[in-house]
């Protein structure tokens, strides 16, 4: 192979960013670093007071809710990502006037705002303070994220493409600071998480996965490739057992403790819960938003990358985590595109691979783009197009709602809307296979 | 064969008709021929002008074939001055809603002068002419038949005369006649002739009887491009609740009151005897493509029983509103949102930027400190 082939495009393309001829001299890492989170951090603020989708209304509504009445106790949903908002919340409330009109809550069971709230909240002359501010948190624990995929990465270059990837992908931008929603707390625990099992801190590891999945139940998802991750295969198997036993306790007690110890003081866990919601029987498709019909070849997909991962137990804790975690996403949103900003959670483990030494800008570049083409066609009137710039202007991108117009303007007997979605959707689950391809295959750093 | 072939040639069919001793028998001939070409006509009872979306059948009988059908004629006069327009229509369908446009703008009919009624469908009518419209002999006019899918109509006379001479009269609608602006100094709208719904009494003293309380405007017909909002004082039962929401319905040209045109207002409830309502209208001028009429508006009130009163209601001005936002009590309000892009938008968003001054002067503060800190830093 030649030489030119093991330098790779990564390093050519810092070469590349530290040669522009605007820069007198190349950035050495910490002026890169501050370059970067300085203009990132510009661009993220300039996004957050202006964009929103009624979810972040709503997360609002239940926080400032739970803070005014005092229930702190109440509430044992995503209880981490909670907490965290409430921190936010009451400092906010110095900033903020909470109007009760605005923020009261009838039946906290049905807390999810209707449009008629959601329409007096549009109409506050201080929706952009409250923008600002509902996504403070979330700015913090994106640079929090940031900082930790820095540290991971021992390489300078590597460090360079994973943290402008991090900062600058449209994904977690969107996600983040348009749709408005809390991925990036649960990422920074994750990503954490990947940092403790790099220094082989498994007990702390354990922890901050505790706390990650208190953030998103998703997360699940990632347990047994975190805890298969732990053993260390030169190490004799007793000693290995008790290792992973100790910390699939520690992640259980985590998981069930808080739930206990509120039932225990007398609290109403299911402040926020519908009664009359659907669960039992549906309880797969409520924890993984899965049908039945694409639950199989999800179940057999990650089955398959168990093994891989035994099979691969020489490599180190972190790259058998990041490496299959990242593989576990491709596999599930090969298989089920979900909700538009759910596509954020793809982003920390492909770049944290880097590291070692995975190629992956080109598919992060085709997984951005397909991302975008597939929810300007399957967004309804909360993404892309009517609402999320609703503070600025009802039709923000000037087409309305945007499949409307490709039906009127695209869309024949022969191509309609339907089946575009459906080709667009392929090609999604073609560029998450690109992705797993990358990944999956041997790195430079193996050759 | 072309336009002008096509002409010449019934003009010649008609100089022979006329040297034909047959000439009378072959007068209506001439005329329906004359007509299907949109030819001035001169029919015994109506100067007919033009039609559309119509298809002659016989003598002044005709079929809809299309989605506009109507005639422009000239009434005759009977008898001076007219008090009313008598039109013979008979149609296959009996009874159909009906315009009559009575001020024409070059070719083009004015929508905003028109009067609509219900033709009875089975002969005679006759309308009588409002104070404040004109129609005189002579004058071109405009009927529309509406919703009569391909039916067949009959359309004999149109006269204007001082009696309705046993004709049906028919009651007016609806009139436009002309867009009154709102002027500066704003409009009262009366609180004569409101139409209540789940309530029992009189605007001046009412209660909530049933579960969808709501009070109806007289007819407004205003135009919209000065109103910016409109206000109500409500005297308000004392109760219990935390909020009170409160409802305007406003129907326009385009629209009678339907679910998408409507705006919130959400009071907390300060236990004050009247609540002062202020809904922003100023949408329907800016908005593309505007709506130009307000037609009518509908308060839903919240189910509070005890007494209540409307204690005034007024279509306001762009330059009342300002006053009007300072001294009524702060209120959440939820209402349409423009659709806007280019110069617009943006125009619209300092707009609303600008109403939160503090904030916006901390902000810009913030990423100037953001800026210089990380160029500091860059430069150590």
């Amino acid at each position: 192979m030649s030489t030119n082939l093991k330098i790779g495009y990564n390093e050519r393309l810092v070469k590349l960013i530290n040669y522009i001829k605007i820069l007198p001299k190349p950035l050495n890492s910490r002026q890169f670093f501050l370059a970067a989170v300085g203009i990132a951090v510009l661009l993220r603020v300039a996004l957050m007071p202006f964009f929103g989708h009624v979810d972040l209304y709503s997360e609002a509504r239940r926080v400032f809710y739970a803070l005014e009445n005092g229930y702190y106790f109440d509430h044992s949903y995503r209880f981490v990502v909670f907490y965290i908002e409430m921190f936010f919340a009451a400092i906010s409330t110095l900033f903020i006037d909470v109007t009760p009109g605005l923020f009261h809550i009838a039946d906290p069971t049905q807390s999810t705002s209707n449009l008629v709230d959601y329409g007096f909240f549009l109409n506050d002359p201080n929706i952009y303070r409250h923008l600002f501010f509902f996504k403070l948190p979330y700015l913090l624990f994106d640079l929090a994220t940031a900082a930790v995929i820095w540290n991971f990465i021992d390489k300078p270059e590597h460090k360079k493409i994973a943290l402008l990837i991090w900062l600058f992908n449209p994904v977690t931008l969107f996600a983040t600071y348009v749709f408005g929603r809390f991925e990036v707390i649960s990422l920074f625990f994750l990503a954490l998480t990947a940092l403790q099992l790099k220094y082989d801190r498994v007990f702390l590891a354990s922890l901050f996965f505790a706390m990650a999945l208190q953030c998103r139940e998703i997360n699940l998802m990632f347990a047994p490739f975190f805890l298969i991750a732990l053993i260390d295969f030169k190490d004799h198997y007793l000693r290995n057992l008790v290792l992973v036993s100790a910390s699939a306790l520690l992640i259980a007690l985590l998981y069930y403790l808080p739930d206990w110890l509120i039932g225990l003081s007398g609290g109403e866990l299911g402040l926020f819960v519908d009664p009359n919601a659907t669960h039992g029987s549906d309880a797969f498709n409520k924890l993984l938003s899965l049908g039945y019909y694409w639950f199989y070849p999800i179940v057999i997909g990650l089955s398959a990358l168990a093994i891989y991962q035994w099979e691969i137990g020489q490599r180190s804790r972190a790259e058998r985590f990041v490496v299959c975690a990242s593989v576990a996403l491709f596999i599930y949103f090969g298989f089920n595109v979900h909700s538009v900003h759910y596509a954020a959670w793809i982003v920390l483990f492909p770049i944290m691979t880097i590291q070692f030494g995975k190629k992956v800008v080109l598919p992060f570049i085709a997984f951005s783009g397909i991302w975008i083409i597939l929810w300007l066609l399957k967004t309804d009137s909360g993404v892309f197009t009517l609402f999320l710039a609703a503070p600025l202007s009802t039709d923000f991108i000037g087409m309305g709602h945007f499949p409307s117009y490709f039906q009127q303007n695209f869309a024949s007997d022969k191509l309609s809307l339907y089946q575009t979605i459906q080709i667009v959707r392929s090609l999604f689950l073609v560029v998450m296979g690109f992705f797993a391809y990358r990944i999956l295959r041997r790195s430079s750093n193996e050759y | 064969m072309s336009t002008n072939q096509l002409s010449i040639t019934r003009i010649g069919v008609c100089i022979r008709a006329c040297l034909s001793p047959a000439f009378s028998r072959q007068l209506s001939l001439v005329i329906a021929l004359l007509a299907s070409s949109h030819l001035v006509v001169a029919n015994a009872q109506v100067e007919l002008l033009n039609t559309h979306d119509l298809v002659e059948k016989g003598t002044n009988n005709y079929q809809v074939a299309g989605n506009d059908p109507y005639w422009v004629f000239k009434p005759k006069a009977s008898e001076l001055p007219a008090q009313f327009l008598k039109l013979n229509i008979t149609t296959s369908k009996g009874n159909r809603p009906a315009e009559l446009f009575f001020k024409q703008r070059g070719n083009v009919f004015d929508p905003w002068y028109r009067l609509s009624f219900n033709a009875p469908g089975n002969g005679d009518v006759a309308i009588r002419i409002p104070d404040t419209v004109q129609i005189e002999v002579g004058q071109t006019l405009r009927l529309d038949i509406n919703r009569c899918g391909s039916c067949d109509i009959k359309f004999s006379t149109a006269s204007l005369s001082q009696t309705s001479d046993g004709a049906a009269e028919v009651e007016i609608t609806r009139l436009f006649n002309g867009i009154q602006a709102v002027d500066d100094s704003g409009k009262l709208i009366t609180l004569d002739d409101w139409q209540l719904n789940d309530v029992a009494g009189l605007l001046s003293g009412f209660t909530i009887t049933n579960n969808d309380p709501y009070l109806v405007s007289p007819d407004l017909n205003v135009g919209t491009q000065n109103l910016a909002a409109v206000y109500f004082k409500v005297s308000v039962p004392k109760n219990a609740n935390v909020n009170n929401d409160y409802q305007l319905f406003y129907a326009t040209e385009k629209h009678a009151f339907i679910e998408p045109a409507t705006s919130l207002i959400r009071l907390e409830n300060d236990s004050a005897p009247y609540v002062e309502l202020l809904f922003p209208l100023d949408f329907l001028s800016r908005e593309i493509p505007a709506d130009s009429l307000l037609q009518k508006v509908r308060l839903d009130l919240p189910l509070i029983e005890g007494k209540w009163s409307l204690d005034e209601a007024k279509l306001l001005s762009f330059a009342q509103l300002e006053h009007y936002q300072n001294s009524a009590p702060r209120q959440l309000v939820q209402y349409k949102r423009q659709r806007s892009s280019g110069l617009a938008l943006i125009k619209k968003s300092l707009m609303n930027v600008f109403s939160d001054l503090g904030f916006v002067f901390s902000y810009l503060l913030l990423l100037i400190a953001i800026a210089f800190g990380f160029i500091r830093a860059f430069k150590k």
